[in-house]
């Protein structure tokens, strides 16, 4: 789907749903916004089988319609990935330039007339040929042109007359993909320009304005332009076509090697100017002779985007004629004059920088009063954890490590040439408020700038490296490190907790080891950091991936993927000062050691405390008592062992938010939802009290959380599946479906999610997508709906009698009371001539013959359980008629 | 301080409702990686002064307000945006 969107308010102003392809790479827009391109990939299963490019033709309050799309096929591996129109022509003529790694390729189109159409790969040079390599013939790409209107209303009459022109002349009426023998068309430029470097890739591409010339930028520090010149053309050559020129090499940090320094990852045409960003940070200008004019260094790291102040030029500010504007840009002896309006900036790190002037509205030289101002932070890599302080708007979150480039070794003639490690993230856990965490990182800028005037010349340089350079972000301790609120790891930190006070930030990490942290300055509280493992288990790696708190603030448990749970309380039986003894500790440990493969899938603990529940992958809930562990040796009583599950897995548990009932609610990857009834009684073990189909939305549930709520009608659950939807659950759970609801919460998956203890918020992470949505809930909505749902028909069956196939009209509702009927009958004895007293009930034995007349065959064990359990608890809670206890109404039998 | 910038997160105090249970109110970072992905939309004249930037995250656009810190969310994408 491509979406035109309203810059200035944000209103979509049109869909365009049918699309040659789903898998867009590259857009653009022409500069007078009449003409949409799309480069799209044909994809068979994983492979890339060719590409489609299309162009729409657009305007103003009305419909997007497509000209034309067409499609090629390249050699496997080679991927085109960006498309850029022409500024000089894009009119009934326009070109586009499409590029890919190692190649580029030129479309020239006319709408009037398809004979006119060209499409080529430039000509090698007499270098390349040389070196062995086949000549450029300037090949016409024979491409397959598909002429595909969409909209048959509403159009204009010239529109009319292109696409008559483009139908009649086109030569095929399916689209149809031609093959292009890439090694001989064109050549691979890149690779000869520097015989010692093996690889080189090319970058960007774009047109000049004003001028024939087009050039590619590549990650080896040099550009390579690309323009017509008949003196260079053979017989046979079209002398319109552009052909490599030159190569002008703008960076080379060190000889003979590739250094990450030298990429040119972006490149912009603005005026009359070229402008790079390149791999250390710096923006540069270069007029057409690629004279260098302006730089700005330290800006960024590897630059992503550049982007200019929309509206007017400089030059048209200041109200200069045509003439002297020309002398003005050509004459280099004038570069004093230099003048760009503001930009700005974004890198590898996810900074969005703004560069600027301070008094004025465009920039010149002079330095002083140029201002490099950070006005986004985003995330700088993935996701893996995020947590909410319970008092405070402030959000926890710990990220990945990301590394850019890796050491590459490459032997080319005897040298090796190293490629460095240089882009490099470390993972890092970051606390901010949210949602204005931007005022907040300004906020905290401004205080390090005050505590800067106070400082020695040592320390201002360090403060100043840390916010002009990111490289100092890795190199600093975590001692030295200069943000307070933000701390690096060397261990990846998968988990990250606040402690229910808010007083600690508990991080668990990929190393086994459990950091806890002072809220206040991310600083150790407990040295050496905890860890769950036993001294004796040195080979048993096992990485933290969950900590919990209990709701009496002086637990918490861990567990690891291997299987180990751990138990700390912040008291210290061995402290040996006052300071101490309130320090956390671990005080029992527990691990499921029969059975490696038999990982903990989450844990949770009651809501008195006294008791921790832990889900296996062994479809079995286990109970500890808490209240009885021993510090001589560690050890934790495992009170019950229940198999929940025979056939699918549990997902996720959590303890029911409603307080007169002890339950837990579980979930497993058949969409079912189970409450667990958890007796008080010493002597007695849990059991299924009621399972309910729950929410049915492609996936199933991965975690389900509690969302805090004094209103006792509406307490809600919040749930997010293994899949892109997350949502909510009002509860009580009882299959209704209307107490469900869902949406897509990130375009992948649902990494984490957490809910707030005092607003009305529920934050997601989408994990590698490096994003955190801070989501608003209202429960409203969904209890209207809940009640709405039940308030007409036949009461509260209602909802239920739509899952049902043709729902209450349907035959399967009518079998059903056939059915019950029947069993009642047979209740009675079926071949009795006497009059039979029915009440509304079928004694709970004959439940198993309902299940299967209607396709349903729950296992041995579920059977009973429905028999012992499910129906008395059905009973006493809907009924309050203990009576009933062995029988069952057709209300439960349809529910 | 703190009570004026979060006054309006005060969840005993919100009596606001919506038609939707769930609204995305706000998003934090954006797809770094992708090249071209940030644009300016900052406009500096006699009669207009907008301060404002466009980035994908994930697979919502955000007009963001590096004055005021406002976001505008452009949702209806399912999937990662890819380009503009």
């Amino acid at each position: 789907m491509m979406v035109i969107w309203d810059a200035t308010t944000g209103i979509p102003v049109e869909y365009v749903f049918k699309l040659p392809s789903n898998h867009i790479v590259s857009l653009d827009m022409s500069k007078n916004c009449n003409f949409i391109a799309m480069l799209c990939h044909q994809y068979e299963g994983d492979v890339l089988t060719g590409h489609l490019l299309s162009v729409y033709e657009w305007k103003k309050d009305q419909k997007a319609d497509r000209l034309f799309v067409f499609g090629f096929q390249v050699l496997p591996g080679e991927v085109f990935d960006l498309l850029r129109f022409n500024p000089n022509k894009q009119g009934i003529e326009m070109e586009l330039l499409v590029n890919s790694k190692s190649r580029i390729f030129f479309c020239n189109i006319n709408l009037n007339s398809t004979d006119d159409w060209r499409f080529y790969f430039p000509a090698k040079t007499q270098n390349q040929e040389k070196n062995g390599e086949e000549a450029g013939d300037n090949t016409n790409v024979a491409l397959s042109k598909t002429k595909s209107n969409k909209n048959k209303s509403g159009e204009s009459p010239k529109k009319n007359k292109n696409k008559e022109i483009l139908e009649s002349k086109s030569p095929l009426n399916n689209t149809q993909l031609a093959n292009v023998n890439i090694s001989k068309a064109g050549g691979t430029d890149a690779n000869l320009l520097n015989s010692k470097i093996k690889t080189v890739n090319y970058t960007q591409s774009t047109f000049l304005n004003n001028s024939s010339m087009a050039i590619t930028a590549t990650n080896a520090g040099y550009v390579i332009v690309w323009d017509t010149c008949e003196a260079l053309c053979k017989e046979d050559d079209v002398k319109t076509d552009r052909r490599k020129i030159k190569t002008v090499q703008l960076l080379k940090y060190k000889k003979d090697m590739i250094c990450d320094k030298d990429i040119i990852n972006f490149l912009l045409n603005y005026e009359e100017f070229v402008v790079i960003g390149s791999g250390d940070g710096a923006i540069k200008f270069y007029n057409y002779s690629f004279i260098i004019v302006r730089w700005f260094e330290n800006v960024c790291w590897l630059v992503t985007s550049i982007s200019f102040d929309l509206g007017s030029s400089p030059l048209e500010e200041e109200n200069f004629d045509d003439e002297k504007a020309k002398i003005f840009e050509k004459d280099t002896s004038n570069i004093d004059k230099f003048k760009c309006i503001p930009f700005i900036t974004s890198d590898i790190s996810a900074a969005i920088t703004r560069v600027y002037h301070s008094k004025n509205d465009t920039i010149d030289y002079n330095d002083d009063l140029v201002r490099v101002e950070i006005i986004y932070q985003g995330i700088e890599s993935g996701v893996t954890s995020i947590a909410v302080h319970p008092t405070k708007q402030y959000l926890a979150f710990a990220t990945d490590s990301k590394s850019i480039f890796k050491k590459k070794k490459e032997k080319q003639q005897k040298e090796i040439l190293i490629r460095e490690k240089k882009f490099e993230f470390k993972p890092y856990v970051e606390i901010f408020h949210f949602p204005n965490h931007m005022k907040y990182i300004k906020e905290e800028l401004q205080r390090k700038e005050e505590e800067l005037s106070k400082r020695s010349t040592i320390e201002k340089d360090q403060m100043k490296s840390y916010k002009n350079s990111s490289v100092s972000r890795i190199k600093l301790d975590d001692e030295k490190y200069l943000n307070p609120l933000k701390r690096h790891f060397e261990s990846v930190p998968n988990v990250v907790e606040f402690s229910l006070d808010g007083k600690f930030l508990m991080v668990g990490t990929e190393d086994e080891r459990i950091y806890v942290l002072s809220t206040d300055n991310l600083w150790l509280n407990v040295n050496p950091t905890l860890q769950i493992k036993d001294i004796t288990e040195n080979d048993l790696k096992g990485p933290i991936k969950e900590i919990v708190f209990s709701s009496d603030e002086k637990h918490f448990a861990s567990r690891d993927n291997v299987g180990r749970i751990g138990l700390f309380k912040n008291e210290n039986p061995f402290a040996k000062i006052a300071a101490e003894k309130k320090q956390w500790t671990l005080i029992a440990r527990y691990h499921f050691k029969n059975d490696v493969n038999n990982p903990i899938i989450s844990l949770c603990f009651s809501e008195n405390s006294s008791r921790l529940y832990a889900i296996n992958k062994d479809k079995h809930l286990y109970e500890f008592d808490i209240s009885n562990t021993s510090i001589d040796n560690f050890s934790m009583t495992l009170r019950s062992k229940i198999k929940i599950e025979y056939d699918c897995n549990l997902t996720s548990i959590v303890w029911s938010p409603v307080k007169e009932e002890n339950t837990l609610f579980l979930s497993n990857d058949e969409f079912k939802i189970r409450t667990i009834a958890v007796p008080e009684l010493s002597n007695s073990e849990p059991f299924i009290k009621q399972t309910s189909l729950g929410p049915c939305y492609g996936d199933a549930i991965k975690k389900l959380i509690v969302i805090p709520s004094k209103d006792k009608n509406n307490q809600l659950l919040a749930f997010s599946t293994s899949g892109k939807i997350f949502g909510l659950i009002h509860l009580p759970i009882d299959g209704n479906p209307h107490r469900y609801m869902g949406v897509i919460g990130h375009p992948k998956i649902i990494h984490d999610i957490k809910s707030t203890k005092f607003t009305n918020y529920i934050i997601t992470t989408g994990g590698k997508d490096m994003t955190i949505n801070g989501w608003k809930f209202y429960s409203d909505p969904l209890f209207d709906a809940v009640t709405s749902s039940t308030a007409n028909g036949k009461g509260d069956l209602d909802p239920f009698l739509n899952l049902l196939e043709g729902g209450k009209d349907g035959l399967k509702f009518q079998e059903m009371i056939d059915f019950f009927y029947y069993a009642q009958i047979k209740s009675k004895d079926e071949n009795t001539t006497k009059h039979r007293i029915l009440n509304d009930t079928v004694p709970k034995d004959l439940i198993h013959g309902l299940f299967a007349a209607m396709e349903f065959y729950p296992s041995e064990k579920d059977l009973n359980n429905i028999k012992t359990n499910e129906i008395k608890s059905f009973k006493s809670s809907e009924y309050s008629n203990k009576s009933l206890n062995d029988a069952i109404t057709f209300d439960m039998f349809v529910r | 301080m703190e009570a004026e910038l979060f006054s309006d997160f005060n969840y005993s105090e919100d009596n606001e409702t919506n038609d939707h249970a769930l609204n995305l109110n706000f998003t934090i970072g954006f797809s770094a990686n992708m090249i071209g992905a940030v644009h300016n939309l900052s406009l500096r004249t006699q009669t207009e002064n907008h301060t404002e930037i466009f980035f994908p995250s994930a697979q919502t656009g955000v007009i963001y307000n590096y004055e005021t810190g406002e976001q505008k969310l452009l949702q209806g994408h399912v999937i990662f945006l890819i380009l503009i």
